[in-house]
C-alpha cells in the first residue's frame, strides 16, 4: 500500500507556525498559502490582518500585510482596494473582529458590495484573550466570561453571518469547516473562488471556516475537531450560499 | 499671475491638500468641517483620486491608515466628538509611523457640545488623544490661506518624519471666506517610498506595515523613536512674533484668537500700552524658543476659546514657569480686542492675580 | 478704515449671496476681506445671516459684533439685530416684509425700500436682495454703481450663473435709482 506523505509546504510559507497545537488557524493559513502561490498571486497580495490569534499568519507566510486596529478590517480594505485596485486585498479575520466590534465596518464594506475578501476563522469565543464570549459562542456554551454557559435571557442570541448576509448584493458567501481532508478540500475551493471573485470584479466575498480552539474549548485536538462536526455544522448552514 | 479664490477656510483646506498631492480622503459628515468632505468629493475624481464617505469616523481614520501603508498621501477631518473617535486610529498611525493628515475644526463643547467656534481640543489634541507616549505635530493656522498651505505641505512634514501631523483649525477658520492664493500642484508618486506596501514576490523581504508591538524589538525602537521625537522638537519649532522684545505684557495665542490678539496689540500700542504675541504655528512641538525674546516682559496672558485656560498649562510648562501667566478664556465666544486691553491693563495695574490652573 | 456689516434675512432671501458680492466687489478694490455665515441647523429655513468685514488693513476678527451697517430683509432679522448697530451706523430694511414700527433704535441712521415688491414687480423675486444692494450703494460710498456690476457680474460668471446677469442688473438699478 503506498503511504501518503504530506505535501511540501508552499513557498510563501517560510517557518513554522505559532500556532497551539490542533488549532484551525495554522491549517486555514496553509490552504491559503497554498491558494495563493498556486495563483501565482503572491507578489500582488496585501493580507489585512485582524488583531487576535489570527494575525499569527504573519510569523510564517511571506506576504505583505496591513494591520489596523482590531476588528478594522471593512474599512481598511475598502481603502487598500480603492487606491491599489489591481492588489489581491484580503483579510484572515476573528469571529469577534469581524463579527464583533468590526461588524460595522464588516457590513459596511458588504453593504457596499467593495471588491475585497473576507476569510472569517469562527472558533465560538476571543481566542488570544482567554476564550470569552464571543457573538458566535452558541447558546449553552461555556466561555471564560459566561461561566453557567450562555443563555438567551442573559446574553443575547448568537450571531450567524450568513443569516444577515444572505440576502445581500454580494458576490460570494461560503461556509466551511476543516474538520476532515474533504472538508478541507471544499474550504480551498471556497478560498480559491472568493479570490477569483475579486480577480474578476464580481464584489465582496466572505468565507466563514468552523475552526476549533481546543486550548480554551478545554478539548483535545481530536475532540475539538467532533464538536465541530457534531455540535456546530448540524446547527449551521453550509456550503456555498451566494455564487455569483 | 497666481489664482486668488475666494473659498472658505474648510475649502481651501482641502484644496491645499489636493494640490500637495492628497489622492485618497475618507471622512464623516459633521458640522463645522463637512465643507472638506464635500470638497474632496468633487475633487478627488477630478485628479485622479479616491474620495470615500466612510460610515464612521472609525472607519475613516482607519481607512486613511490602510491607504496611507499603501503609499498614497491621504487626509481625514473632523471636528469635536468625530475628532474623539478617531484618536484609537491616530495612536496606531504613530504606532506604525504612517504619515498621515489629519484636520480638525475645533467646535465648542464637551461630548456632543456645539457647532460653533471653540479651542477646546487642545488637551486632547496635544497631549495625545489616543494612548501612549505621543504628540502629533500639529499645526494651528489662522487663516484661509494658511489652512490651504498648511495642508499644502503637512504630507512632507509627515513624510520627513514618519510622524502624522495634525492640522487643529477651528470652526470661525473654516467656515469664514478669505482671498486666498492656490498653490501649484505637487507630483507625488504613491510608488515612491520604500516602506510603502505594495506587494511583494517571493524571494524578497515582505513588508508589515503594524503597530510596533508586533514587529520591532522594543527596546531599540522605544530609542529611536524618542531621538525621532526629539529631532522634531528641535528642528519645527514655528512661531510668528509680534512686538515681543520690549513687550511689558506678552499675550500667547493661536488659531483665531491669535487674530484677534494681533488686533489688541496694534490698538494697546496706540494708547501707549506695550503689549506683545507670541503666536505658535506649530503646537507641538511648543515653540519654546520663541520665550527668549522676550526682555522686560512682566505677565503672559493666554487668549483661548475655552473655559479652563488649557494652553496656559503649556504655556506655563514651556516658559519654565517664569512669569506670571494668566488666561483670557472665552469659551464659545471669540474674544474681542477691548476686552484684551481692558485685562491688561487690570494687570499693570495689579488688581488681578493669575488663577490656579484647573 | 474697517466697514463691519450683516446681512440677514430668511434662508432663501439671498443674504449670504448680498454678503459674497459685497465681499467680492471690495476685493475688487484691493480691500482686506472677510466673510462669515451663520452655519449648521440655521442653514435650511429659518434666519440666515452672514458678516462682511471690509478694512484697509489686515481683520482681526470675522465677527461683526457691533456693525456698521446692517441690511434687514425680514423681520425676525430686525429683532435679532438691530441692538448690535453701532449708534450712528446705518440700518438697511425692507419694508415689503419689516413693520418700520418695529424698529427701535433711534441713534442710526434709517433707510427704507420694499425691495421684495420690487424685485416682484420685476418678475425676479429671488434678487430682492441685489436691489438692496443697489439701494445700499446709493446711500453708501463703498462702491459707485459700475464697480459693484462689474464686480456682481463677474462673480455670477464665475459661479456658471452669468446667464442671469441682466437680470440681475435689472435688480441692482431699480434698486440704486431709488431715492
Amino acid at each position: 500500500m503506498a503511504r501518503k506523505t504530506a505535501k511540501k509546504a508552499p513557498v510563501i510559507m517560510k517557518c513554522e507556525n505559532m500556532f497551539c497545537a490542533g488549532c484551525g488557524h495554522s491549517i486555514f493559513d496553509r490552504i491559503l498559502g497554498e491558494v495563493l502561490t498556486e495563483m501565482n498571486i503572491i507578489q500582488d497580495t496585501i493580507i489585512c490582518s485582524d488583531i487576535g490569534c489570527n494575525h499569527q499568519f504573519q510569523y510564517s507566510m511571506a506576504v505583505d500585510v496591513v494591520m489596523p486596529p482590531h476588528g478594522k478590517m471593512g474599512a481598511a480594505l475598502t481603502a487598500m482596494k480603492r487606491v491599489r485596485p489591481n492588489k489581491y486585498c484580503l483579510t484572515i479575520a476573528g469571529d469577534g473582529g469581524a463579527y464583533a466590534i468590526g461588524l460595522g465596518e464588516t457590513m459596511s464594506a458588504a453593504t457596499r458590495d467593495e471588491n475585497v475578501t473576507f476569510f472569517v476563522m469562527n472558533n465560538t469565543c476571543y481566542g488570544m484573550t482567554g476564550g470569552q464570549l464571543a457573538p458566535t459562542t452558541q447558546i449553552g456554551q461555556w466561555s471564560s466570561s459566561t461561566p453557567r454557559g450562555r443563555s438567551i435571557e442573559e446574553h443575547g442570541r448568537d450571531f450567524d453571518v450568513v443569516k444577515v448576509m444572505k440576502n445581500l448584493d454580494i458576490a460570494y458567501l461560503a461556509r466551511t469547516t476543516i474538520t476532515s481532508p474533504s472538508e478541507i478540500d471544499k474550504t480551498k475551493k471556497a478560498v480559491r473562488k472568493a479570490l477569483e471573485k475579486q480577480r474578476d470584479g464580481k464584489g465582496f466575498s466572505l468565507v466563514e471556516v468552523l475552526v476549533p480552539c481546543p486550548t480554551n474549548w478545554g478539548m483535545s485536538p481530536v475532540k475539538a475537531m467532533e464538536h465541530i462536526k457534531n455540535e456546530l455544522v448540524p446547527r449551521y448552514e453550509m456550503g456555498e450560499i451566494i455564487d455569483k | 499671475m497666481a489664482e486668488i479664490l475666494l473659498i472658505k477656510g474648510n475649502e481651501a483646506l482641502a484644496e491645499g491638500a489636493i494640490r500637495g498631492g492628497c489622492r485618497f480622503y475618507a471622512g464623516y459628515p459633521i458640522t463645522p468641517q463637512s465643507e472638506i468632505l464635500e470638497w474632496m468629493g468633487k475633487r478627488q475624481a477630478e485628479v485622479g483620486g479616491v474620495f470615500v464617505q466612510g460610515e464612521s469616523e472609525i472607519a475613516s481614520v482607519n481607512m486613511v491608515y490602510a491607504a496611507r501603508a499603501l503609499g498614497v498621501r491621504s487626509l481625514t477631518s473632523s471636528s469635536g466628538p468625530g475628532f474623539t473617535l478617531k484618536q484609537e486610529g491616530i495612536a496606531y498611525w504613530v504606532s506604525a509611523e504612517i504619515p498621515g493628515v489629519i484636520a480638525c475644526v475645533q467646535r465648542y463643547g464637551i461630548g456632543d457640545g456645539f457647532i460653533g467656534a471653540g479651542q477646546d481640543n487642545y488637551w486632547q489634541a496635544i497631549k495625545g488623544g489616543g494612548n501612549g507616549d505621543y504628540h502629533l505635530i500639529t499645526l494651528a493656522p489662522n487663516s484661509v490661506q494658511e489652512n490651504m498651505d498648511m495642508a499644502y505641505e503637512s504630507f512632507e512634514l509627515a513624510e520627513k518624519w514618519r510622524h502624522p501631523v495634525l492640522i487643529l483649525s477651528d470652526a470661525t477658520i473654516g467656515q469664514m471666506i478669505e482671498p486666498c492664493e492656490v498653490r501649484p500642484y505637487k507630483e507625488y508618486d504613491k510608488d515612491q517610498l520604500d516602506w510603502a506596501v505594495k506587494g511583494t514576490p517571493i524571494g524578497q523581504p515582505n513588508k508589515i506595515v503594524s503597530d510596533v508591538t508586533y514587529i520591532e524589538p522594543i527596546d531599540e525602537w522605544n530609542e529611536y523613536y524618542l531621538n525621532k521625537c526629539r529631532k522634531i522638537i528641535e528642528t519645527e519649532q514655528r512661531w510668528e512674533s509680534i512686538h515681543v522684545n520690549d513687550a511689558e505684557i506678552c499675550l500667547l495665542a493661536y488659531g483665531i484668537s491669535s487674530r484677534i490678539a494681533e488686533g489688541a496689540v496694534r490698538k494697546a500700542r496706540e494708547e501707549g500700552i506695550k503689549l506683545g504675541l507670541i503666536r505658535p504655528i506649530t503646537l507641538w512641538p511648543f515653540p519654546k524658543k520663541a520665550f527668549s525674546e522676550l526682555k522686560n516682559c512682566k505677565a503672559l496672558v493666554t487668549v483661548e476659546m475655552n473655559m479652563m485656560g488649557q494652553f496656559r498649562e503649556d504655556v506655563i510648562l514651556y516658559s519654565g514657569n517664569k512669569y506670571p501667566t494668566y488666561a483670557i478664556t472665552t469659551a464659545y465666544k471669540v474674544p474681542k480686542i477691548d476686552d484684551i486691553i481692558a485685562f491688561a491693563k487690570k494687570i499693570i495695574a495689579g488688581e488681578i492675580e493669575p488663577e490656579e490652573v484647573f | 478704515m474697517i466697514t463691519e456689516i450683516i446681512c440677514a434675512g430668511f434662508g432663501g432671501q439671498g443674504v449670504l449671496t448680498a454678503g459674497k458680492l459685497l465681499l467680492y466687489a471690495a476685493y475688487k478694490k484691493d480691500k482686506h476681506v472677510t466673510w462669515f455665515p451663520s452655519y449648521g441647523n440655521e442653514m435650511r429655513g429659518g434666519s440666515a445671516n452672514c458678516n462682511v468685514i471690509i478694512s484697509d488693513d489686515r481683520i482681526a476678527s470675522p465677527y461683526a459684533d457691533n456693525p456698521d451697517m446692517l441690511i434687514v430683509l425680514n423681520g425676525p432679522s430686525l429683532e435679532k439685530f438691530q441692538n448690535t448697530v453701532k449708534p450712528g451706523g446705518r440700518l438697511f430694511i425692507n419694508t415689503s416684509l419689516v413693520d418700520e414700527a418695529m424698529v427701535t433704535r433711534t441713534d442710526v441712521e434709517l433707510f427704507k425700500a420694499p425691495v421684495t415688491d420690487i424685485a416682484i414687480s420685476l418678475k425676479n423675486e429671488r434678487a430682492a436682495n441685489i436691489v438692496m444692494l443697489g439701494y445700499l450703494c446709493k446711500k453708501t460710498n463703498l462702491f459707485t454703481d459700475k464697480e459693484f456690476e462689474n464686480s456682481m457680474c463677474e462673480y455670477f460668471e464665475d459661479s456658471g450663473k452669468g446667464k442671469y446677469n441682466e437680470k440681475n442688473v435689472e435688480a441692482f438699478r431699480s434698486g440704486y435709482n431709488l431715492d
